[in-house]
């Protein structure tokens, strides 16, 4: 039986540096990394979303109309290049967003809302209907009426 | 986030590689782009996503706690990296090569690095347990006794 050479040393290799893997990683650009780190972050999320839904594999592939499971795992893998199309299915079947498109934000809705106060009783709601009409109907919330209505 | 180790061992006269060292060396002239694309998934497992089940072939050991996978391989090409995996967090690396037989038992050399994971795996399941390996606090790192020696 071969006798082989043991190191007890404590710090034995901790100044390892591997020069292939250097240089392997000195030839990948930030855009082939960003690409790569897309498609693992897009697998792991569809993932963490099957298993949210406590789908495993083959679950999955029945929802979304595949036989092959084997094609699922591929999806999971970070290494697929997916269609528009699955990914909507994807997306429908799991809840998710994978795809983010809209091109303009929504308008904030700014709900205003109609104060009316005033020390003089006299005014009804039928006075203050008038006055709204008067004024020219909803450009009215942009001002204050000092007039209250009683009942 | 996710912590890669890899088994560090010493050749004659004194070099020191590892396992994944070795993986490179072999591999990186027959299938360069594989290569690159299993050194960037392997930085997005590290720094993006983690070391999750859906990124790994599982269940490639004969143990079924032995907690050997390989990392995803492309089917066209099937480049089989073996590893480690004890949870979403850490990973140990080994080396492996190109799968083109139906299991890698019958493939002399993946047969002999699924079995150099198991031993390492044996290992250090033994030492997790007794308390000489343990993980640091945020799982991201193995202290204490990190060697393997075989006579």
């Amino acid at each position: 039986m071969t006798e082989k050479i043991i190191h007890t040393e404590d710090n034995w290799g901790d100044d390892y540096f591997s020069p292939i893997f250097g240089d392997l990683q000195s030839k990948i650009s930030a855009e082939q990394q960003e690409e790569t780190n897309y498609k693992m972050k897009l697998a792991a999320k569809i993932y963490q979303a099957m298993k949210a839904r406590g789908m495993n594999q083959t679950q999955f592939a029945v929802a979304m109309g595949e036989r092959q499971v084997s094609l699922i795992s591929r999806w999971l893998s970070g290494t697929h290049n997916f269609t528009i199309g699955t990914l909507i299915a994807v997306q429908r079947v799991l809840d998710i967003t994978l795809l983010d498109v809209e091109t303009t934000k929504s308008q904030p809705v700014v709900q205003i809302k109609l104060s009316v106060s005033s020390p003089i009783s006299e005014w009804t709601r039928f006075n203050l209907d008038q006055y709204i009409s008067d004024m020219g109907g909803m450009a009215i919330t942009e001002k204050t009426i000092a007039q209250t209505v009683e009942g | 986030m996710a912590s890669l180790y890899t088994v560090m061992f010493e050749l004659a006269e004194g070099e020191i590689t590892t396992k994944l060292d070795q993986f490179f060396q072999k591999y990186r002239d027959r299938y360069p782009e594989e290569l690159m694309d299993i050194v960037r998934r392997l930085n997005s497992l590290g720094k993006e996503t983690g070391c999750t089940e859906n990124f790994f072939k599982l269940d490639e050991g004969l143990n079924p706690d032995d907690m050997v996978c390989a990392l995803y391989d492309v089917p066209e090409i099937n480049l089989r990296l073996y590893c480690i995996r004890l949870d979403d967090q850490l990973t140990i690396l080994g080396d492996g090569g190109p799968k083109a037989t139906r299991t890698w038992q019958e493939d002399a050399n993946l047969k002999k690095e699924v079995h150099a994971m198991m031993d390492v795996s044996m290992v250090l399941r033994t030492k997790l347990k007794n308390g000489t390996i343990k993980r640091s606090a945020n799982g991201l790192r193995l202290d204490g006794d990190l060697w393997i020696t075989k006579t």
